[in-house]
């Protein structure tokens, strides 16, 4: 029989339904789950135990009495430091923000209370989740990166101290370390998640992230997470569908778009390899598989992106660089300075590139029902001073366009490997249901074999 | 303030760029940011290779 900790959200949150689980139970589990792997693996920075465990039990007691708060009520959420919790320190990872305590919930962290769930803890980021690397380490091997910014939530999730964990994404920060730990990562349509009350990077490339181990959980968590905010000026006023639903209806066979140029250039051989033959896999199973080409904006999207998160960085941090430049590492310090030197009409042509990518990237996507390329043109790197590439996931960030990443297998090496799919704006509902039909497809489920 | 061409190479972006640095923060400093100047030079000279479409406003918020 699994243990508590072992169980995906949507497993935890029918078992408590149920009442064959005890909220307690499980957040126990997860705590003493923590206790065993946490020393080497460095993935949390704060956790309340004493909280947790008193939420847990009221949580326990309105079960008892079959009352549900929502979907995720008994389930604990990790969230990446950088997301406010009232009273608890949101430190991002940083000297400059060692001391801050918010005094109210980023939107995020309300949704998920309201919908039942318990905060576990805050998991490690890189410093500002930028590019300076952080203490984890990637139970796959501990010499190789786990990836960043979202690196402890990645972790948390791949070594199950938790279910589902909050990251973000600015260049590829959520969906690269999910790739590099094996588990399942979904950055939505920007604008789809508030980020009010996350500690910025870049407002407008800035995306909330959804680490998970399964597809189903990534739906879940999406549910709970969306919605228009009227605090948050990049919020989306689409409605927010039914995204399970959705998902249940697109679960099937799909057409499915290859962009070869530039992805079997960049990859390494094994990982463009691996590519094929999942593709091959998906084909068999009756996916329609056509070559795409990318637009011609494509090339500079790239320089795009680096030259807004820079001056946008620069912009938000610019009194504490001021004053305690010292205090910041050495990547994230000199993203800033390099932002600061950059004229402001060459920052709006690059705002203006931007939005021409999208409606470039809309037109490619919209040939078929999903585009997919490798997560990442090589596994996680043997060298614990970098962060991994995030040159896949950027087009789709600076686009804004919805994507998932669902691991697919591991190299010769025994690292994880994995595939990215991306689909329309604001179509999370059939880009999950293709991801739920790939998943299915190819049957793979990573867990790292001394944290299983 | 930094002082640039559309039509700059990527080195005379990069002396522009490393100018404003050592004005701003010291030569020590500069010659610390040569990769990343390198790097932004190399950005920004790309980016000044596209001609947007001449009604193309900015997308702040996608």
């Amino acid at each position: 029989m699994a243990q508590p900790y072992q169980l995906t959200v949507a497993e935890t949150a029918q078992q408590i339904k149920d009442n064959q689980l005890s909220p307690v139970e499980l957040a126990q589990s997860l705590l003493e789950r923590i206790d065993a792997t946490d020393k080497e693996l460095q993935s949390w920075v704060t956790i309340d135990r004493e909280e947790v465990l008193t939420t847990a039990k009221q949580l326990e007691n309105e079960a008892k009495q079959g009352h549900s708060r929502g979907l995720l009520h008994g389930v604990p959420v990790g969230l990446k430091d950088i997301f406010y919790t009232s009273g608890m320190k949101t430190a991002a990872g940083s000297k400059v923000y060692a001391d801050f305590v918010p005094d109210f919930d980023a939107t995020t962290v309300s949704k998920i209370k309201e919908a039942g769930g318990i905060i576990l803890g805050k998991a490690v980021t890189t410093e500002f989740a930028t590019s300076d690397p952080s203490p984890t380490y990637n139970p796959w091997n501990l010499e190789h990166t786990p990836g960043g910014s979202s690196s402890g939530s990645s972790v948390a999730v791949s070594s199950k101290t938790v279910g589902a964990a909050l990251g973000s994404q600015t260049g590829g920060s959520t969906c690269r370390p999910a790739a590099y730990n094996g588990i399942v990562g979904l950055k939505a349509t920007y604008g789809r998640i508030s980020r009010y009350g996350v500690v910025p990077v870049s407002w407008s490339l800035d995306h909330v992230g959804i680490l998970v181990r399964t597809v189903d959980d990534a739906a879940l968590m999406l549910q709970v997470l969306s919605g228009e905010d009227a605090n948050a000026p990049g919020s989306a006023s689409e409605p927010v569908p039914d995204f399970r639903k959705q998902m249940a209806e697109y679960n099937r066979s799909p057409r499915i778009g290859i962009p070869v140029q530039y992805y079997q250039d960049k990859s390494t051989p094994e990982v463009w390899a691996h590519t094929q033959a999942i593709v091959k896999q998906l084909a068999d199973a009756g996916a329609e598989v056509v070559e795409l080409g990318l637009p011609a904006s494509f090339g500079s999207c790239h320089s795009a992106q680096r030259i807004v998160m820079n001056v946008e960085c620069a912009a938000f941090h610019e009194q504490f660089h001021a004053n305690q430049a010292e205090d910041y590492g050495p990547r994230v310090r000199a993203g800033m300075e390099m932002g600061m030197l950059v004229p402001a009409t060459k920052y709006l042509q690059a705002m203006r590139m931007r939005r021409q990518f999208r409606r470039d990237m809309v037109q490619m996507v919209d040939q078929v029902d999903v585009v997919l390329t490798p997560t990442t043109p090589a596994p996680a790197p043997a060298d614990r001073n970098t962060t991994g590439d995030a040159s896949y996931q950027v087009p789709w960030t600076s686009s804004g366009l919805p994507t998932v990443t669902i691991p697919s297998g591991l190299s010769e090496k025994g690292l994880p490997l994995a595939v990215q799919l991306g689909g329309l704006p604001f179509e999370e509902g059939k880009l999950l249901g293709i991801a739920k039909w790939c998943e299915t497809v190819l049957g793979v489920q990573l867990s790292p074999p001394n944290y299983s | 303030m930094v002082n640039m061409k559309p039509t700059d190479s990527v080195a005379e972006i990069a002396m522009e760029l490393r100018l404003q640095a050592a004005r701003l923060w010291g030569e020590e400093r500069a010659m610390e940011l040569e990769s990343y100047i390198q790097q932004t030079a190399f950005q920004l000279w790309e980016l000044g290779q596209e001609t947007p479409h001449r009604d193309l406003e900015p997308g702040f918020y996608q």
